[in-house]
């Protein structure tokens, strides 16, 4: 194939055919035993919004029962368990799978110009892993629920009356279905790259999912013996983390870091890929340091296994080791600086257009940044002292997963939803949603930040009258609600798309990775004839937005 | 066509080893078995470990490198093994180093006398009272069965028993 | 790619060659999951045994290392014969008979069964003299009386004192009352600190009986699933289906098979010899 391959997007199509992945074949087990990466995708896609919405509820009514001092809405051991379920679910139903299992599951392989990815009925069962593992989990609450918080933590945890065992059954379960994307993504990028996708040529969403999937291995079977520990612990009574039985509670905090540090990098690592895409595509230029946004992520996470102990600055660990994880903890910021300059340097005299992807896009970069900022703070041996458990602890992680790696998802979704589906949602609504969950979010989660640093617990299910933390509470209260509307917005107007929506094009946002290359939605077997890949996944020929891609002649501008 | 990682000179995983490979390692591993069960006779102190360890990675080595054909494999199967290795030292060293140095700077055992041990303990449990009061019954921590046997004990003795422990120890031993 | 075009590959595989060499990575990649899993164990294994060297000692000193050399030997013996099952698939023609992988496979399988008799052998030991984990292990005299024994071999010590009822009921009430705590049985129980710590000894001991038990437990179930996995294989040779361009299955049992060996060479001396 020529160079013109890449260059024109109309290549691949012809005609538009009429049978697509969707409609290809018919009825529910068509798609609940589908071995198809898109469907695969999709129906994580849409547990997904099913869990955010549960994890949102529950986060609602958390904010509630903080509106005033005292008993508003329900009493301490409920407000114990809804935080605790909002954690869990947020967490490894949510944002874990969020942006790797759906949208990668759907559009890496095209990216790659493969027909599937690697192990198609290993990336089925995960999904059913992911299935039967989130049962367990509502089973539980129904079952009375944890109140230990998502970190289990020890000797709390091994001693309480409540359903332990079996919500740490379920994460362990989850944690299978994460282990298997990752391992089946890192073949994937490995083995079924399309001729002439070097790995220069990647784009950098795969890259990002690449060192995700490195800690997803890597780090995932970590928490599953924790688990299974601290279960053991529960059934058999072994004592090595329960200090009245000669064991070492901290062990357990490290056991649970060594997994949970790396994984809030499976967290954010997806997210930044997205970034890189959506900045880049609607800046209509090159993406600038594309080596050193590609390194990074591996340096990410390498480095993310190094730092666990800032999580444990009091937790009783040695003196050393604290100060050891604290200037290893500034390290990461290396990496992730890198990012944050290479895209505002992509944007700086680029052609940019608000579409409704690049307004969560700059929401992201806006919102990681403080996050990231924050977490410097908390990374200081000296200051985590005073903040650690508070809610600037709180504020800082949202800012970093929910303003960071949701916001990544809700762009990359309206980025996709066009090729996953093949329709064009509301433009205006879809931008309103943006600009409202943004507003929203800082009205939640500023507030936060200062009454953590006036010393606000975190998981307390009050606070007294007098302590002026009130009014704080009340605007995160409302900006939650805020925050819902904006949600509500967005849902509609993407569920209403599927029906009213107008016929979308292979190449709506003029990109230039291979997913593009294929009409939406695509066919069933992504590409009629796998394409050879002369150039790399940035090359927008000039920095206007009105440009038609031509030829390879692509120059910087 | 295909653009993927599996060119090789050996052509892949084709490579055969001869037979007589396959029987020396064996025997190598058996030698070896007896060689680490004999030496465990001997008490070196701490390199006891030391030496049972390194006598075990040079079988593994031995197990990884012919029976599973990391030699003679494409390179990216033994970088991802040697990879996870090298995630498990991490997960080996951080434990050890905190656990190894907790003694290390600790202000109230290097410089606290029993007597100023036994101040701050007062001061805690003045704090802890407070700290009770002021919540009520609103964090139900303190409902907790584990929580309750340390406040009873912390009762029935003023002072809680692991950080009287030297002095009683001294008055009973003798 | 590869000349040889087969029906072995799925769809979106180019080739035999690649299909075959992305199964392998995916093995490796799974196999580096199964020793982080382990490697949990592991780290719990040295953050004990550092915190209580005594208790581990004497502790250890109660496992039978004739049944964990035999053991070894073993697997060791079956991890050759699955090396030479793989090997006489990389050879065999198409067409031919599987014979000599099944024989191979047959032989392997039945050392997984020779290791798991043993070790029933070696646990139902343990459990008649309660060197059990947690709450069993107290519940259980006869365990601290092994112990016992042990610390006087180990550190060539006079512990009959600590046969006294006195002893035993304080450790009962003790265990009973859920404060395992080895301070309180310093003071009440005994006079020198020698003592102290032989009965801080005694009292630990469930721990290393609770590693011991989880790290062989979990090895004994990979044992289980490799033998589960190789049965499958052998079925699958049994039908001839394996030749020198299409032997993945045989190859990846063996992978996971050399696993659990390898696995086991390291609990060996950990657990029975030092
Ligand atoms: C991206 C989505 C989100 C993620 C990943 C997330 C994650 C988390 C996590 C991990 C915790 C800690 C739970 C614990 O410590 O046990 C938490 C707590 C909390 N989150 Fe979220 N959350 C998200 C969205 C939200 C939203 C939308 C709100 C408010 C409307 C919210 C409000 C809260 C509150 C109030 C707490 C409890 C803090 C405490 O009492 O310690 N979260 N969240
Ligand atoms: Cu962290």
């Amino acid at each position: 194939m020529s160079s013109n391959t890449q260059a024109n997007p109309e290549y691949q199509l012809g005609e538009k055919e009429s049978t697509n992945y969707i409609n290809a074949s018919k009825g529910l087990m068509s798609w609940l035993f589908t071995i198809d990466h898109k469907r695969i995708g999709l129906m994580y896609l849409f547990t997904i919004m099913g869990t955010f919405a549960l994890g949102g509820f529950l986060a609602l009514a958390v904010r509630l029962e903080l509106f005033t001092p005292g008993q508003t809405i329900m009493g301490p051991d409920a407000y114990n368990r809804v935080f605790t379920l909002h954690g869990l679910v947020m967490v490894f139903l949510f944002i874990i799978p969020g942006i790797p299992a759906a949208l990668g599951n759907f559009v890496m392989p095209l990216m790659l110009g493969a027909k599937d990815v690697a192990f198609p009925k290993l990336n089925l069962a995960s999904f059913h892993i992911y299935v039967i593992g989130t049962v367990m989990a509502l089973y539980t609450t129904l079952d009375g629920g944890v109140d230990t918080g998502w970190t289990f933590y020890t000797p709390y945890s091994s001693t309480i009356d409540s359903q332990v065992v079996m919500m740490t059954m379920s994460a362990f379960v989850l944690g299978f279905s994460s282990i298997f994307t990752g391992l089946n993504f890192v073949v994937t990028i490995h083995k079924m790259r399309a001729p002439g996708m070097t790995w220069d040529r990647l784009p950098l969403f795969v890259w990002a999912l690449y060192a995700t999937a490195i800690i997803q291995v890597m780090a995932t079977p970590v928490l599953g013996i924790t688990l299974l520990l601290l279960a053991m612990e529960r059934v058999m009574g072994i004592g090595i983390f329960d200090p009245a039985l000669g064991g070492d509670p901290v062990l357990f905090q490290h056991f649970f870091w060594f997994y949970s540090h790396p994984a809030v990098y499976i967290m954010i690592l997806p997210g930044m890929g997205v970034m890189s895409e959506l900045i880049t595509t609607f800046s209509r230029k090159r993406i600038f340091g594309y080596r050193a946004i590609a390194l990074s992520s591996i340096a990410i996470a390498v480095i993310s296994f190094l730092v666990w102990g800032h999580h444990m600055f009091v937790s009783g660990q040695s003196a050393y080791a604290g100060m050891v994880f604290s200037f290893l903890t500034f390290l990461v910021a290396i990496p992730s600086g890198i990012k944050i300059i290479n895209w505002s340097t992509t944007l700086y005299k680029g052609a940019i257009s608000l579409d409704a992807p690049m307004v969560w896009a700059l929401s992201f970069l806006i919102l990681f940044t403080i996050g990231g900022l924050t977490g410097i703070f908390l990374g200081a041996l000296g200051t985590d002292i005073h903040l650690h458990d508070t809610y600037f602890v709180v504020a800082h992680f949202h800012y970093v997963m929910m303003g960071g790696t949701a916001m990544a998802f809700f762009g990359g979704m309206h980025y996709w939803w066009p090729k996953m589906f093949g329709k064009m949602y509301n433009e205006f609504a879809a931008r309103l949603a943006a600009w409202t969950v943004f507003v929203g979010f800082n009205v939640t989660f500023f507030p936060q930040f200062i009454m953590g640093s006036r010393g606000m617990p975190r998981r307390y299910y009050d606070y007294l009258p007098e302590s002026g933390y009130q009014i704080f509470h009340q605007i995160s209260t409302v900006g939650s609600w805020i925050l819902l509307l904006g949600m509500l917005i967005m849902a509609v107007n993407l569920f209403s798309s599927l029906k009213n929506g107008k016929e979308a094009s292979s190449n709506p946002w003029e990109a230039r990775s291979l997913e593009w290359l294929t009409q939406s939605p695509p066919i069933e077997h992504n590409f009629h004839e796998i394409p050879t890949v002369v150039e790399g996944p940035y090359e927008f020929p000039i920095a206007t937005a009105t440009a038609t891609p031509q030829g390879a002649e692509s120059s910087d501008p | 066509m295909s653009q993927h990682d599996t060119h090789h000179d050996d052509h892949g995983g084709h490579h055969v080893t001869p037979l007589w490979l396959y029987h020396l390692i064996f025997g190598g591993l058996l030698c070896l078995t007896v060689i680490t069960v004999w030496i465990a006779q001997f008490d070196f102190g701490p390199a006891n470990t030391v030496i049972a360890m390194f006598v075990a990675t040079i079988k593994a080595s031995l197990v990884a490198l012919f029976f599973m054909h990391l030699l003679h494999d494409e390179r990216l199967n033994a970088l991802t093994f040697g990879f996870g290795l090298l995630f498990v030292c991490l997960f080996f060293l951080f434990p050890l180093v905190d656990i190894g140095t907790r003694t290390y700077i600790d202000p109230i055992k290097d410089n606290a006398s029993i007597l100023k041990q036994e101040k701050i303990v007062k001061a805690q449990e003045v704090h802890a009272k407070k700290h009770k009061k002021a919540l009520g019954n609103l964090s139900n921590l303190y409902n907790r069965s584990f929580m309750n046997v340390a406040e009873d004990e912390a009762e029935a003795k003023p002072v809680p028993a692991a950080t009287t422990e030297p002095v009683e120890g001294d008055s009973t031993a003798k | 790619m590869s000349t040889i075009i087969t029906h072995e590959h799925a769809h979106h595989f180019y080739d035999n060659e690649q299909q075959a060499s992305s199964a392998k990575l995916g093995m490796w990649l799974f196999l580096v999951t199964e020793v982080l899993l382990f490697s949990g164990l592991f780290v719990a294994y040295t953050v004990v045994k550092s915190l209580h060297p005594e208790m581990w000692r004497v502790a250890s000193s109660q496992l039978d290392w004739v049944m964990g050399s035999v053991n070894t030997l073993v697997l060791i013996t079956s991890s050759w014969t699955v090396a030479l099952a793989v090997r006489a698939a990389q050879t065999n023609e198409k067409g031919e008979k599987n014979s000599q992988i099944v024989g191979l496979l047959a032989f392997t399988i039945l050392c997984a069964f020779g290791f798991l008799i043993v070790k029933y052998f070696e646990y139902s030991h343990k459990i008649h003299d309660g060197l059990l984990w947690g709450k069993s292990y107290f519940n259980h005299p006869e365990a601290i009386e092994h112990l016992k024994e042990g610390i006087k071999q180990t550190f060539s010590m006079d512990v009959t004192a600590l046969s006294s009822p006195e002893f035993l009921a304080g450790l009962k009430a003790h265990t009973a009352a859920g404060t395992h705590d080895g301070q309180h049985l310093i003071h009440h129980y005994a006079s020198t600190v020698t003592y102290a710590d032989t009965l801080m000894t005694v009292e630990q001991g469930h721990l290393f009986f609770g590693v011991y038990f989880l790290l062989t437990g979990l090895h004994g179930i990979h044992v289980v699933i490799g033998m589960s996995v190789l049965a499958w294989v052998l079925v699958l040779a049994q039908k001839g289906r394996f030749y020198k361009d299409y032997y993945t299955p045989v190859e990846l049992g063996g992978l996971y098979w050399h696993l659990v060996d390898l696995i086991w060479i390291y609990l060996f001396p950990l657990l029975y010899l030092v």
